[in-house]
């Protein structure tokens, strides 16, 4: 690792006003655990850190039943796994938190950390975009909220500006009669996903697809939402054929990337059974 | 024979160090003033090195000494059996990750700033990664000798004429992968020049006394110049045998006035030391319709990359195991070690046994198939018994195991059989389950050499009893296992003798711990040793007693004469009365397991005194979709001729079938790609199943207390009996490992996908 | 820039195995390094350096972390656990003592690691399944055992309570 100056603020509003002063010569870790390893092989190397693993202003985990969850950005995995809040009322997302790393990363690795390195294997985005998320950016001129599937720009790099951070994470209220299903396919424990998918549908009272959300990791250089898979179902009483043909569309949005571990063609395929499990399981919630 | 020490479940010696942290490790020394050792290697994967600029590199701050080919004042080669590697390469790099230039600085940041510093001109030439194209005319030499680094044939009857007699031939070819150890502990070792001037090494390694040898000639200087010692080591696999960091701080050390230390960052353990041959294998089994195997021919291409490391081992071992556990009456293979450019490949827990085993064993399922035989029948039909003689021409006369360990697993097999129906019923659509079994045999020891090994005991005059051995214990329990031999025979309690181990200042040479030989070979040279000092204590008693020798009785840490317990001394109390101060009591002993060399033309000959032999069955799920495969339950059976510490050899056994998963299913190096842990997968405690470990004990004459060995044959036969299983699932024949997802999921017909859509 | 904001060094003080520590370091360090280097601690093993292996796991405010995953500041008021700390020869703590009953060891290189792990699970869940304690210690790899008899010997001392025999 490089020299660098430290630096911890006591709040986000301090945090700005470093990152205001230093721009791109300063760089925000959290848990760091996948930041510290860039910082070790010299591949950044930042002026000052800025340490806001212990902002304890964004350690938290909340929930409204008009306004939905809120979680602080720098809220561990292992608080969000293990949330009694987040068990009631968004149990797929603790259940997918269980399998994310291994239980040493999860216990320092921060929700926030995890969206703003923007791996695009991560399986936290698809879960937040298939909930409908939010996240909350707060920079020198206030705060601004985006939906979740729009702060990822490409790999390892998001809509955050040089003197940004990212402060919450939004759920929505789950609407009535919505299921939603994620699953991820790697080789062994604790590794990263090789490809995963997210699947959400919220039925109207007859049955029909008042709405849909597909979203997917590991194929694409960011996590992809869907739309065009998501409007095959709109207003639709979904069927298998409309999973099929929703799974086809939803395989000409994927980018993906050949590496070590599987070619494009096999992530490709992996991810569209994924996509029609998915959809299925989220179905079979609601029906 | 009833035994009190042999055959327990005794504590592991060390082990309440090593739960309390207190374990110290290559990289746990503290040597105060230490210098920092880094190496620059090779960015290309074949060239000639033009220029060496180390100017700018030496004027760094705190950089020490910079080290090129040129100061090693001995032989610049090494290989512990063919010497091909050169220490620091100053003529030609031959894989990515050649070492160059050696730094020493004060601390780890200035060396590396030194290692950016150096100036390297190297020429790059055309490089082959492929065996079969390296042995092609045209193709680059990259060695002076040529590619081709080895050869052994095994001939044995008329091969034609057999396959001339079968009713059926199977032909195919198998592939198999280039492994990474992972041993858990990089590389790591520390180094000082001591009072005398002797270099004194201290180091993770599997083989103090060879260590020895390959310093002493490097730097060219007297043996007593020299003295390795083991560290704890954590973990080795084979990827320890060879020499990694050894030279480089003996090096420093010979050169400097400094204590120096080197420790390879786990990047460096997977680039720069040896990895798992990949085999390509043609085999041709014949047999007739009645079920008995007719004739075998293999065809055997190993990688062993850049350097031969053991690479000749390999081979040989390849070949001679090349039928498995079966009789057949004619034989032919033909194996190859050649040279790529690839990293160096050399020991890994079984020498080309673990890659052989998965040919041979497809072989006997595609036949007991096609014949209509179930894999049990069909393997206990061929298996080895007493006085079957081998592909090599070898009679084998005791400890023929196999059958038994077949006869053990046939009522798994059934058991899992019917599980895999039931769960085929009530699953999930898109997977498939299967069983699948293997068997193995594995020679003990060096092929086809003379492997002895030498222990010593003492006893001083106050009665402590001290045993010294040249064994290094990895991990896998030699240790433990060579105190228990020496209290047995000496009739001591376990906690009673004090060990010193693997130093070659001293400890004589054990031999490497390799070759799965440290029990049957050092623990026949222990107990030799114990015998002989147990005679001259009795003879002492005698004495004391005034009774002849033959009269007296020695059990328990006690002495006394026939029929006279009740007047019983204790060892010390016998020691008391008939050792002065100073006087010890001290026996020497000694092993060397028969063998023969091997026929260069034939192949004829006796490798190994004696064979350990296995047979697993394993219950594996297979997802058609993404190609993935789970293994369920494995039940594994192992002649170990007498289990010296039955929890070390479960311990083995549940080791083995673990990295034979990783082996059969992910695990995969690939040259200039895989950089560490993160894309090399190991298997995790959540991808191990439960597995039901079996001891069979048919003893060996030769080896202590009957004991053979373990440590490799509990990895031969897992992968072969999930390939098997696999089939069984689906109807596929694989004949590569790893059984990757894509491998699997190429295998899906568009009609089987179909089929399990949903 | 107008005032320097950061610091290079930075101090730390935390709770070590019970004792406390004052230190002052540079910032750009891992606690592997501070636990090892500095407090020498080497029952804490640096397998990988990239947070794939486990073997540099500590207890980290009673949560198991990997040491080298860890920046060296954050250990400024934290409360820290490694195998040094657990128990020693004459007080072993039960998972010492397990382990070496179920001969749960080879090499010994992930143990420390590992017993750290199995601690912090049981402290968390008393009574796991095997399943959750292969769960548990799945990020802390093992190369010679096979993990069998490292499970078998934290399901003992889930079963008999952890506070039996200390």
């Amino acid at each position: 690792m490089r020299d660098f100056d430290y630096i911890a603020p006591k709040s986000v509003e301090e945090t700005i006003k470093i990152l205001s002063e230093y721009k791109d010569d300063a760089k925000i870790i959290a848990g760091g655990q996948s930041l510290l390893n860039i910082l070790k092989q010299d591949l950044m190397a930042p002026e000052i850190l800025v340490d806001i693993k212990n902002l304890s202003e964004l350690d938290y985990i909340t929930y409204d039943e008009k306004k939905g969850m809120k979680i602080g950005a720098t809220t561990t995995h292992h608080a969000v796994e293990t949330s009694p809040l987040i068990l009631d009322h968004y149990p797929l997302l603790a259940e997918m938190e269980h399998t994310l790393a291994f239980p040493q990363t999860r216990n320092w690795g921060t929700i926030g950390g995890n969206l703003c390195i923007q791996d695009p294997t991560g399986d936290v985005a698809p879960i937040l975009i298939a909930l409908k998320a939010t996240v909350k950016i707060a920079g020198p001129n206030g705060e601004r909220t985006l939906p979740m599937e729009d702060f990822s720009v490409d790999y390892y790099e998001t809509v955050l500006e040089e003197d940004e951070i990212l402060t919450e994470i939004q759920i929505p209220p789950m609407a009535p009669r919505t299921g939603i299903a994620y699953s991820k396919f790697r080789i062994v424990e604790g590794d990263a996903p090789i490809v995963g998918a997210a699947v959400a549908f919220t039925l109207n009272e007859d049955g029909t697809c008042a709405d849909a959300r597909v979203a997917t990791n590991g194929t694409a250089p960011i996590p992809l939402r869907i739309p065009d898979a998501e409007a095959v179902f709109k207003g639709k009483k979904i069927t298998d054929e409309l999973i099929a043909e929703a799974v086809e569309i939803a395989g000409e949005a994927m980018e993906c990337i050949p590496d070590i571990v599987a070619s494009d063609e096999y992530k490709m395929r992996v991810a569209k059974v994924y996509v029609k499990r998915m959809a299925k399981k989220a179905l079979s919630q609601i029906q | 024979m009833i035994t009190k020490v042999v055959g327990k479940r005794v504590e592991r010696v060390g082990i309440l160090d090593k739960v309390t942290g207190k374990a110290k490790y290559g990289a746990d020394l503290e040597i105060p003033n230490a210098l920092i050792l880094k190496v620059y290697r090779s960015p290309v994967p074949h060239g000639i090195v033009r220029k060496i600029d180390t100017s700018e590199a030496a004027g760094v701050d705190g950089v020490v000494r910079i080290f090129t080919a040129k100061d090693i004042p001995g032989e610049n080669l090494y290989g512990i059996i063919n010497k091909d590697q050169p220490v620091l390469t100053g003529e030609k790099v031959r894989f990515e990750g050649d070492p160059i230039v050696l730094v020493a600085a004060e601390d780890e940041e200035s060396a590396d700033r030194a290692l950016a510093a150096l100036r390297v001109e190297i020429d790059e030439l055309p490089a082959v990664f492929d065996p079969n194209e390296a042995l092609k005319p045209e193709a680059p030499s990259i060695h002076e000798k040529g590619n081709l680094l080895f050869e052994r044939k095994i001939v044995k009857g008329d091969v034609e004429k057999g396959f001339t007699a079968s009713d059926i031939v199977i032909e195919e070819t198998y592939e198999t992968n280039m492994l990474e150890h992972a041993y858990i502990e990089p590389e790591v070792g520390v180094a000082y020049r001591d009072e005398d001037g002797c270099v004194v090494v201290l180091v993770t390694t599997q083989n103090p006394h060879s260590d020895h040898a390959q310093l002493v000639s490097i730097l060219g200087v007297e043996p007593e110049k020299v003295r390795v010692i083991q560290t704890e080591t954590g973990g080795g696999f084979g990827g320890k045998l060879d020499i990694s960091v050894q030279p480089f701080l003996a090096l420093a050390a010979y050169h400097l006035d400094r204590p120096v230390r080197m420790v390879y960052s786990r990047e460096e353990s997977f680039q720069a030391t040896a990895k798992r041959h990949p085999l390509k294998i043609r085999m041709k089994t014949g047999a007739t319709r009645d079920g008995k195997l007719t004739a075998m021919k293999a065809e055997i291409i190993a990688d062993t990359g850049a350097y031969g490391s053991y690479g000749i081992a390999v081979a040989t071992r390849a070949a001679v195991h090349a039928t498995g556990p079966y009789e057949v009456p004619n034989v032919y293979v033909e194996s190859k070690a050649v040279y790529t450019n690839n990293n160096w490949s050399g020991a890994m827990r079984g020498f080309g046994v673990p890659q052989i085993a998965v040919a041979h064993e497809s072989q006997m399922d595609k036949l007991a198939e096609s014949l209509g035989f179930d894999p049990i029948t069909f393997r206990m039909m061929n298996a080895f018994t007493t006085g079957s003689v081998t592909p090599t021409g070898q009679t084998l006369n005791a400890s023929v195991g196999i059958r038994e360990t077949l006869k053990k697993i046939r009522p798994y097999y059934e058991q899992l059989l019917r599980e895999a129906d039931a769960t085929q019923l009530s699953g999930l659509t898109g997977m498939k389950y299967g069983v699948g079994v293997a068997s193995m045999w594995y020679g003990i020891g060096n092929t086809g050499h003379p492997n002895p090994s030498s222990a010593q005991i003492e006893v001083d005059h106050e009665g402590n009893v001290t045993l010294f051995t040249g064994a290094a214990d990895i991990g896998q329990g030699s240790d433990t296992v060579l105190v228990q031999i020496a209290a047995e025979t000496l009739g001591l309690p376990f906690d009673k003798i004090h060990l010193v181990r693997a130093d070659t200042t001293l400890t004589t040479d054990a031999g490497a711990t390799s070759a799965s030989r440290q029990t049957y070979i050092s623990g026949r040279a222990v107990y030799e040793a114990a015998l002989e000092v147990r005679k001259q204590l009795v003879e002492r008693a005698a004495k004391v007693f005034k009774v002849p020798a033959n009269l007296m009785v020695c059990e328990g840490g006690f002495f006394f004469p026939q029929y006279r317990e009740f007047q019983k001394l204790s060892l010390t109390d016998i020691i008391r009365r008939s050792l002065v101060p100073g006087e010890v009591i001290r026996g020497e002993g000694y092993f060397n397991p028969e063998t023969t060399s091997l026929d260069p033309e034939t192949g004829q000959g006796v490798p190994y005194t004696t064979y350990a032999f296995a047979s697993q069955v394993s219950l594996v799920e297979v997802d058609l979709v993404t190609g993935q495969v789970g293994v369920v339950k494995t039940i594994s059976a192992h002649d170990v001729g007498k289990a010296v510490n039955p929890a070390n050899v479960e311990g083995q056994i549940f080791s083995g079938v673990a990295m034979g998963i990783g082996m059969g299913l992910f695990e995969q190096f690939y040259p200039r790609k895989t950089k560490s842990l993160d894309t090399y997968l190991i298997p995790t405690a959540m991808d191990v199943p439960e597995i039901t470990p079996v001891i069979v004990e048919v003893p060996e004459p030769t080896g202590p207390f009957g004991a053979k060995g373990v440590g490799e044959p509990a990895l031969i036969p897992t992968a072969p009996a999930i390939l098997n299983a696999i089939h069984h699932a689906t109807g596929w024949w694989v004949n590569r490992i790893p059984a990757d997802l894509e491998t699997i999921r190429g295998l899906t017909s568009a009609d089987e996908m179909e089929k399990s859509k949903s | 820039m107008e005032e320097k904001l950061g610091e290079e060094i930075v101090e730390i003080s935390a709770m070590v195995n019970g004792t406390s520590v004052v230190l002052r370091t540079p910032a750009n360090r891992t606690m592997l390094s501070i636990l090892r280097e500095d407090l020498h601690l080497t029952g804490v093993k640096e397998g990988c350096g990239i947070g794939e292996c486990g073997a540099c796991t500590v207890i980290m405010d009673g949560k198991v972390v990997n040491a080298c995953m860890v920046l060296a500041p954050k250990m400024d008021g934290a409360t820290i656990t490694t195998i040094e700390g657990l128990g020693d020869e004459e007080n072993l703590h039960p998972l010492q003592k397990a382990f070496i009953e179920h001969g749960a060891v080879q090499c010994g290189f992930c143990t420390p690691g590992m017993i750290l792990s199995a601690k912090a699970l049981l402290d968390e869940k008393p009574h796991p399944t095997r399943l959750e304690i292969r769960e548990g210690i799945s990020g802390n790899l093992c190369r010679c055992t096979g993990y069998q008899q490292i499970v078998d010997a934290i399901e003992s001392v889930a079963e008999g309570g952890m506070e039996e025999g200390r």
